[in-house]
């Protein structure tokens, strides 16, 4: 008799736990104590700092490991700079994707597209305004002391299947990991490393790592 | 003749002729014969290979094209993400609506990525078939270049592994990695990455700022009726349905219909506008210069049977007539009032001359000029356009009915002469020794010119003079087109084929001459998907030789860190393309990607059964046009076809000559070969002075002006015919000359305004050839010596 209850109690637990992991939907209606983060987080105008970002793959044993800076502007978007294995420049920005590979090639993807996808996305949600974001995503938001985290699950069946799950997670007002997110054997991950924030971007540095 | 047997024959003839006129003309129902088709004016079996392309393009779907942008207000406290909603929303409810139309085939979002995902699906699904012989190509090449000592089939399984380890760390692989397992010698990726502008050319976001793009395609012809009202309610309803869900949306859209419809108003206010003030014009001029203007009414009879018997018999010649035809025929007013004048105008001999004896002593110069003309323009009859053919019976018959009714009008009413007033007679002093050098230095300056000018000019044509400009569509057209992301930089090439197999290599000759002038502006065509004919050949014979493959591709994988084993999907394709390799055919490969095409993607390949193209475009701003060797033009080719109409100048300008000729030839026959170059050496000098001053004006001129010219110089030569008579008979030239003149200039000066290009070159080219026949046709007896200077002090020429 003890060994049914026990179960269900367990089970209870796990799923209070889950239910914890889970984290709280956020809306309009109840981000008032996620405002002053946000805030901060929104604040910063620009932001610089290194990354590593790992790509797994299903037919790969195992992930890729890139390196690189990344760059946000509040007024021209978010640009990476990937310096290793191969150097090229992702830049995202209202008007969509611009590619820059080593070579001098330049590819635009317009905003929406297919191809431009989960990169895009990217966008308005390191600018942490989460307004526009309610519509086409289900937020949800988790904290532990001073970390935090947000998973964003675009709203759309078909969107969610090819975009899967973005999380951003950080500790204050620091980003410190970006995630891509379909499934366990397919997922990116971005480890932001220390960021100098506040610093303005001089006229080459705009020119070569923003559209 | 008794006279009022002869006012009654005349009346009877005259009323018997009217109503006939009348009678056909309403049995030939003008309305459904009178075509605004500006390919109407080009031969149905012209060969040239642009205008099969322009007809083509007329009769293909694209022509049948709605670009539509409809626009949405933005809310006040709107965010982005809820804007972008609604505005999809909205012009997905436009679409829908514009869709159930039956004026409409298809209609849907440029958001909407049917047509592109059919299209990648079909590529996808024939990967190996169609883009494996242009990678195999391209690798062998870069193989033999390489100078490696590793066997071919080990140094592509390696070079395939290495370009998909390089790929996956690409932003774009994250979009593409779901295809890789069955792709990872990346056809499609790499495919993907060269198309990546034909996809963007289409605003892939189907939106551009407070725009929303849709495509729509109507169901008939944009040059047919139905083509164009039932399209444009369609739209007006679509809109109003939209309007119910928001108040604030607008639209603004292009398309050929518009174009078509627009063209085809002005064209018939046009119409009536010069008509109507070509006749006042020449009525102007009648009623200053004779006495008693209300008798030069009796002018209007002749110019009415001369339009309707022109009208008559060039309808009853032709099935379809461009509505062209009958504006310029509106130049016929102010030949036709000649007759009118030359009869009516003549002095009695006496005052009891009969109308019969009077009209005799015209007959042979009315005879001569209006024959002669009329031989001239039938030669009009051999020109390759059927619109110069169309004008050439259309003043033929004019002049013939025109002379006819002269004759029989004034022959039926009580008093067939008309004074004129004294200006118009008085002839012009010479002023003396002063006078007669100063005629001399002008007609002195007026060879100069003629004979100088004339070497200057410059000649193009485009078929776009033939229709009234419309600045304001076109500024929304380019507005429209701009937000669907076509840009003036951006050019739009059509290589063409007899098949499709022709066509494709047809391309190939035009990618590498155009890799060769364009280095830093890629080329996208559609046609680049399908593989060359050679390509198919020689993939048999490729394949043989990749047999050990597979294992050499599962190694390399595995030494790249891939698992092999995931890229099953792949493999199994490699083995079933092993096994089929040679019996692939060009026609089968290219058959399932065609047909997956619909929508906007349509318009990038056109397929008959005697004619194919492809459409590339290149951000290259060319000004180039293509060797012929690529069968290739520009659309810019395509809008104004000076080629083609280059050789139906010539055509025009050949028939023109021998015309002239024959026009020449009868003068000398008639007038003796002394009196007859005399005679002659007016209109045409007058013709080459125009021209001269053309030429020196700096202006380009067209096949109309070439047109207006043998038109001015068959006026300009009755002119001088009548002034000879007059000089053989030792009279004054007869005021009838001036006021010929006049009316002519001021018929055709009319003409000079027309807001249609090619009509205001064939007036001013005539006003002006006029007026110079005149000024010669006066300054000429004033610059001889005294002794020649009056034909009334010199004794009488006897004809010749």
């Amino acid at each position: 008799m003890m060994r049914p209850l026990a179960i269900a109690a367990f089970v209870a637990f796990a799923s209070a736990l889950a239910a914890q992991d889970a984290g709280t939907v956020l809306d309009p209606g109840n981000s008032a104590d996620w405002r002053p983060l946000l805030d901060a987080l929104a604040a910063r105008p620009t932001v610089v700092a290194p990354f590593t970002e790992r790509r797994y793959f299903t037919f790969r044993h195992d992930p890729l490991v890139l390196h690189g800076v990344l760059r946000i502007s509040r007024e021209k978007g978010l640009s990476l700079q990937y310096t290793d294995p191969q150097p090229s420049i992702v830049i995202v920005d209202s008007a969509g994707l611009v590619l820059r590979d080593a070579d001098g090639r330049v590819r635009t993807l317009p905003a929406g597209s297919r191809e431009a996808g989960s990169l895009a996305s990217l966008l308005p949600i390191l600018r942490f305004d989460l307004a526009p974001l309610y519509s086409r995503f289900e937020i949800r938001g988790r904290r532990a002391g001073g970390d935090w985290t947000l998973d964003f699950v675009p709203r759309d069946p078909s969107l969610a299947a090819s975009l899967g799950e973005i999380k951003v997670g950080g500790s204050g007002p620091e980003v410190r990991r970006l995630e891509f997110r379909r499934s366990a054997a397919q997922r990116i991950e971005i480890d932001v490393g220390a960021a100098r924030t506040g610093q303005d971007f001089g006229p080459d540095e705009l020119k070569r790592f923003f559209r | 003749m008794e006279l009022s047997r002869q006012k009654w024959t005349a009346r009877a003839l005259l009323l018997a002729g009217a109503l006939a006129g009348l009678c056909c003309l309403w049995r030939l129902d003008l309305g459904r014969r009178i075509s605004t088709d500006i390919l109407d004016l080009v031969p149905r079996d012209e060969r040239s290979p642009e205008l099969a392309i322009v007809r083509g393009l007329a009769a293909q779907d694209e022509a049948r094209v709605l670009l539509l942008a409809l626009s949405v207000p933005r809310g006040a406290s709107e965010d982005e993400g809820a804007y972008e909603q609604r505005g999809g929303r909205l012009a997905g409810m436009f679409a829908r609506a514009l869709g159930r139309s039956p004026a409409i085939a298809e209609a849907l979002k440029l958001s909407d990525t049917g047509p592109r995902n059919d299209l990648a699906g079909a590529i996808f699904a024939r990967r190996l078939e169609l883009l494996l012989p242009g990678w195999l190509e391209a690798r062998r090449r870069q193989y033999a270049s390489s100078g490696s000592a590793a066997p071919w089939s080990a140094w592509l399984a390696e070079r395939a592994a290495a370009d998909l380890e390089a790929y996956i760390a690409r932003p774009e692989a994250l979009a593409t990695q779901d295809i890789l397992t069955s792709d990872p010698i990346l056809l499609v990726p790499g495919l993907a990455g060269r198309m990546a502008g034909l996809a963007e050319a289409g605003a892939a976001e189907g939106r551009a700022g407070d725009y929303w793009l849709v495509w729509a395609r109507s169901r008939d012809s944009p040059l047919s009726d139905s083509g164009q009202q039932p399209v444009f309610d369609a739209l007006e309803r679509a809109l109003g349905e939209v309007r119910k869900a928001d108040p604030g949306a607008d639209l603004r859209w292009t398309g050929i219909a518009r174009f078509a419809a627009a063209s085809r108003l002005r064209i018939q206010r046009e119409l009536a506008t010069l008509n109507l003030l070509s006749i006042a014009a020449v009525a102007l001029v009648a009623l200053a210069c004779v006495r008693r203007a209300h008798r030069a009414a009796h002018l209007a009879p002749v110019i009415l049977g001369s339009l309707l018997g022109a009208w008559v018999v060039t309808a009853a010649a032709w099935p379809h007539l461009h509505v062209l035809v009958f504006v310029l025929g509106s130049l016929l007013a102010g030949v036709a009032v000649d007759y009118g004048f030359y009869l009516y105008l003549q002095p009695r001999a006496r005052p009891d001359e009969p109308y019969l004896e009077r009209a005799g002593r015209l007959l042979r110069p009315l005879l001569a000029s209006a024959l002669t003309t009329v031989i001239g323009f039938s030669i009009l009859l051999w020109s390759d356009l059927p619109l110069i053919r169309q004008l050439g019976v259309f003043v033929s018959a004019g002049l013939v009915c025109a002379l006819a009714t002269a004759f029989l009008w004034f022959a039926q009413i009580r008093d067939p002469y008309l004074e004129t007033r004294d200006f118009i007679r008085r002839r012009f002093s010479g002023g003396g020794a002063a006078g007669r050098t100063a005629a001399r230095l002008l007609l002195a300056a007026g060879a100069a010119v003629a004979l100088v000018g004339p070497w200057r000019l410059q000649w193009r044509d485009d078929i776009r003079e033939l229709e009234i400009p419309a600045p304001a569509l076109k500024s929304n057209d380019v507005f429209v087109r701009s937000l669907f992301g076509q840009s003036p930089r951006r050019s739009v090439y059509l290589t063409r084929g007899a098949s499709l197999a022709q066509a494709r290599s047809n391309l190939q000759a035009f990618i590498a001459w155009h890799d060769s002038r364009f280095p830093d502006a890629p080329l996208l065509s559609l046609g680049s998907v399908l593989p060359s004919g050679e390509q198919m050949q020689g993939l048999a014979q490729q394949l043989s030789a990749l047999s050990p493959f597979e294992g050499d591709f599962r190694a390399a994988l595995a030494r790249h860190g891939f698992e092999p084993s995931s890229f099953g999907p792949f493999f199994e394709s490699w083995r079933a393309q092993l096994e089929s390799a040679g019996r692939a055919s060009f026609a089968n490969a290219a058959e399932g990607v065609l047909a997956s095409l619909h929508g906007p993607l349509a318009a990038l390949v056109h397929r008959d059964p005697s004619l194919c193209w492809f459409v590339s475009t290149a951000e290259d701003g060319a000004a180039l046009e293509p060797p012929p060797g690529t069968y290739t033009v520009t659309d810019s080719q395509l809008q104004n076809l000076n080629r083609l109409f280059a050789r139906y100048r010539l055509s025009a300008l050949r028939l023109s000559s021998v015309g002239l000729g024959i026009v020449g030839a009868s003068v000398l026959v008639l007038y003796g070969p002394r009196r007859g170059v005399r005679i002659f050496a007016v209109p045409v000098g007058a013709c080459l002075f125009a021209f001269g001053l053309f030429g020196l004006a700096g202006a380009t001129l067209n096949l109309f002006n070439l047109l207006g010219a043998f038109l001015g110089v068959c006026l300009s030569h009755n002119y001088a015919i009548f002034s000879a008579e007059s000089a053989l008979r030792g009279e004054e030239p007869p005021p009838s000359i001036r006021m010929s003149a006049l009316a002519a200039a001021a018929s055709f000066g009319i003409l000079g305004i027309s807001r249609i290009p090619v009509v205001a070159a064939l007036g001013s080219t005539v006003a002006l050839i006029v007026l110079s026949a005149l000024a010669i046709t006066e300054l000429a007896p004033m610059a001889r010596s005294p002794r020649g200077q009056s034909p009334t002090t010199t004794a009488r020429v006897k004809p010749s």
